[in-house]
């Protein structure tokens, strides 16, 4: 008994370190490995993201978290060199939206163009595919972070080239993601950035009209409101 | 209930005590780091024994003579000179230009009003012919009209001709009638510089421990300068426009000038926008400094390429911009402001410029130097549109400088290194507002202000606060960081939203190797500069400390892991050698 007893301990214990192994090999398979094999081989590595449906919604949405956390920390956290906004003007909403805007922006464009020429991607590839093309910037960001704080003003440009290639990065992934995912050639795939950044534009058009008309409807109902209400209430 | 009654007066009575006390404190502003205005207390307030205008009873002289507010109508210019008596006292000697009487008062410290001149003698021992023959004076006819007429026609006015005037010269000065004295008006007075210069032989060559004390006067409808004695106004020297082929075509107004130790004039005319005008001792244009160069945006000179010349000829002229005020400091540079090239481009409103005609202005304040950081961009009203509009500069011996923007009537204050350090001052109705300066001049730390709207001249004196910052600036520009320190730690326990002096003290840390301090108070005086300066030394003295430990463990390991290495493959081959030899 007592040696059936310690056999099941023991069995315990490994089965709590494999449960942490198994955890860590998922994070690092799905967060690391995976968006670094797609960045050191776009073609193969967007292959594998639409053909073999290894991409998950589910890491997506932790990159655009992270990305949204990671802005808000660089208020505080970047050092005083490169960053000398004041704490008062940190508005979490704000962060959020500059994050989640152009995401949805960029995907809702992308989709609306690429569907009218015979883009073969879907919506939500097209929004994995972006949100995986996070990760570089998502890296570079946490790298910078820590290096801002260990820098003088003549170093504040590794700052800016680390942060830069993170972008480039991202620029990198997303414009082989529309190939890939689209099956799109090189002239297309740029015509249809084009296209992207115009349905953009119609798009915030269309916000920003149809925000003002809502305001104004409801400016409408509200004056029939205080104007009923004055009259006969 | 009596006694409630009692308790309740009681109560009101202390309540008053409280309340009554309490004062109304002038509120300024200032600008932030990140140049939004925020509230500060002003640092120059007009010292209510110091505003003086025509109505007022000092502008009666000692002896009885009163100035007459219909003689000082436009006052222009204010110089204040430093004299030494024959005792040792210096005294303070205020002099006020006026161009449209186009006499010079003169005051004394405290603006008690002691004589004007409004003539000068022109002795004809004193000028060649040819120089005669290019005075200018003013000339009132029986119209009451007065034009800017030659000196020679002026004395055929008077029956007389250049060899007449000539003839006088035989005669002794103490001589002369009234009839043999000849004056010379001036027309459009609109600048008074007082300087010494060393005296020169009639070859050229200077005399060592002689100087000329000289006044000199912008006359500017006259197109020339006056240079007369200090002592008894008489003219010395007369510069007339130059004949210079880079001048063809200009004409010489003379508005504002100042001269150097060496005796060479550096003038602000009107309508020459190539810059300010360097001349020498003897009069000679020699060449422009400081000029403000316009540049045009992309799309102006893109749309200029497709405009027609008629359509060209509607757009406005684009010009470099004109000098409106300088001064000039112990060391010789002159601080001279301008107009902002266009209601963009402001950075160089403000220059200092060297001997060798360069800018060299220190910019290293959160903001360049250039008055109100926030101002209308749009709209149609001229007056209130655009970014200041300085009208005059003052420059004291430790290297602050104080601007006088006439469109809003205040002053604005910076140190050596282009901080901004106080703004006061503002336009207004009441006595002691500014609306229209058009000359500021430094009495020891006060600031003289003259207002032409006003007719009046006011006293600044420094505020509180504004006494710590000169003092912690002062010390600061001598070296003695320690003390400013403790005087910018004064500045701070009166204002803790001033920022700059958060950077004194951080110097100050710096300098004594209190690097974690000294990083903190320059994150709070937002000094990106000296932070990084204060880091990188931290950082130096981190290493030092802890680089043969973290080295020492680091070439351990990696000695210890070539080790294994060495150790695994000599056992490995040896176990291959002995499978070896099983077989």
């Amino acid at each position: 008994m007592m040696n059936a007893n310690a056999i099941s301990k023991t069995n315990k214990t490994a089965n709590f370190w494999k449960k942490v192994k198994q955890v860590l090999t998922y994070i690092y398979q799905e967060y690391i490995k995976f968006p670094a094999y797609i960045l050191i081989h776009p073609l193969k590595g967007f292959d594998a993201f639409k053909r073999d449906k290894k991409a998950k919604m589910s890491v997506s949405l932790v990159f655009v978290a992270m990305l949204i956390i990671l802005q808000i920390l660089e208020f505080q956290y970047t050092g005083f060199v490169v960053n000398q906004r004041d704490l008062n003007d940190l508005n979490s909403f704000q962060e959020m939206a500059y994050v989640i805007v152009p995401i949805l922006a960029v995907v809702v464009g992308n989709w609306s163009v690429t569907t009218l020429f015979d883009g073969k991607g879907k919506m939500k590839e097209i929004f994995m595919m972006v949100c995986y093309s996070l990760w570089p910037l998502i890296m570079t960001k946490i790298v910078g972070m820590i290096f801002s704080n260990a820098i003088t003003t003549e170093e504040a440009g590794f700052y800016g080239l680390i942060i830069g290639l993170g972008t480039f990065g991202m620029g990198y992934m997303i414009f082989f993601g529309l190939i890939s995912i689209h099956e799109y050639g090189l002239l297309k795939c740029i015509l249809s950035i084009a296209g992207t950044a115009i349905a953009v534009m119609v798009l915030f058009f269309i916000v920003m009209l149809g925000f003002d008309l809502f305001q104004k409807i409801i400016g409408f109902l509200y004056t029939l409101y205080r104007e009923i209400s004055l009259r006969y209430l | 209930m009596k006694k409630f009654y009692k308790f309740l007066i009681l109560f009101l009575l202390i309540a008053l005590l409280i309340t009554v006390p309490k004062t109304h404190a002038a509120v300024g502003y200032t600008y932030s780091h990140s140049g939004e205005p925020i509230y500060s207390t002003v640092g120059l307030a007009s010292s209510t024994s110091g505003i003086y205008t025509i109505i007022s009873d000092q502008w009666t002289s000692e002896s009885g003579e009163a100035l007459l507010a219909s003689e000082f109508t436009s006052p222009e210019d204010l110089f204040l000179y430093q004299e030494e008596d024959n005792l040792g006292n210096v005294l303070d000697i205020i002099y006020i230009v006026d161009s449209v009487s186009n006499n010079l008062f003169v005051f004394d410290e405290n603006m008690r009003y002691q004589y004007k001149v409004t003539e000068y003698e022109i002795r004809p021992e004193d000028f060649s012919d040819e120089e005669i023959l290019n005075i200018k004076t003013a000339f009132t006819d029986n119209n009451k009209n007065t034009t800017s007429i030659k000196f020679t026609e002026y004395l055929q006015k008077k029956n007389m001709n250049l060899a007449d005037f000539r003839a006088i010269e035989e005669i002794p000065y103490a001589m002369r009638t009234d009839a043999q004295k000849f004056y010379l008006d001036c027309f459009g007075l609109s600048g008074i510089y007082r300087n010494v210069r060393p005296a020169k032989n009639p070859d050229g060559t200077i005399i060592r421990g002689v100087y000329q004390d000289l006044i000199y006067l912008s006359d500017k409808s006259n197109n020339q300068i006056v240079i007369v004695d200090a002592e008894d106004y008489h003219v010395v020297q007369v510069v007339t426009s130059p004949t210079d082929i880079s001048f063809a075509g200009k004409i010489f107004m003379p508005v504002k000038l100042v001269t150097d130790v060496a005796g060479r004039m550096f003038v602000i005319s009107e309508g020459v926008y190539e810059g300010i005008m360097q001349m020498s001792y003897e009069g000679q244009f020699s060449s422009y400094i400081g000029v403000n160069y316009v540049s045009m945006t992309f799309w102006q000179v893109f749309w200029r390429k497709f405009m027609t010349d008629e359509q060209l000829a509607q757009t406005e002229t684009i010009l470099n911009t004109i000098f409106t005020s300088l001064t000039i400091d112990d060391e010789g540079f002159i601080y001279a402001t301008s107009r902002a090239v266009n209601d963009t481009d402001d950075t160089t409103m403000i220059k200092r410029i060297n001997p060798s005609g360069k800018d060299v202005l220190t910019r290293n304040g959160y903001s360049v130097p250039k008055g109100d950081l926030v101002y209308i961009k749009t709209g149609t009203d001229v007056s209130v549109r655009g970014p200041s509009r300085f009208s005059a500069v003052a420059v004291n011996d430790y290297g602050v400088y104080t601007l006088a923007d006439g469109k809003t009537g205040r002053l604005f204050s910076y140190d050596d290194e282009g901080n901004l350090l106080y703004i006061s001052g503002g336009s207004g109705n009441e006595l002691s507002d500014l609306n229209n300066p058009v000359a500021v001049r430094y009495q020891g730390d006060n600031i003289l202000a003259l207002d032409k709207e006003n007719q009046s001249v006011l006293r600044f004196e420094p505020t509180e606060i504004a006494n710590s910052i000169n003092k912690a600036v002062k010390y600061h520009y001598e070296g003695n960081l320690v003390a400013s320190s403790e005087e910018w730690k004064n500045v701070v326990s009166q204002n803790p939203n001033y920022e700059y002096a958060y950077v004194g003290i951080g110097k100050s840390l710096l300098n004594e190797g209190r690097y974690v301090e000294a990083m903190s108070y320059f994150q709070t005086g937002f000094s990106v500069d000296y932070y990084s300066k204060a880091y990188k030394l931290y950082r130096d003295v981190q290493v030092n400390k802890y680089f043969t430990g973290v080295m020492s463990v680091v070439l351990i390991a990696i000695a210890a892991g070539v080790g294994y290495k060495v150790y695994r493959s000599i056992k490995y081959k040896k176990s291959e050698e002995t499978g070896m030899g099983d077989e």
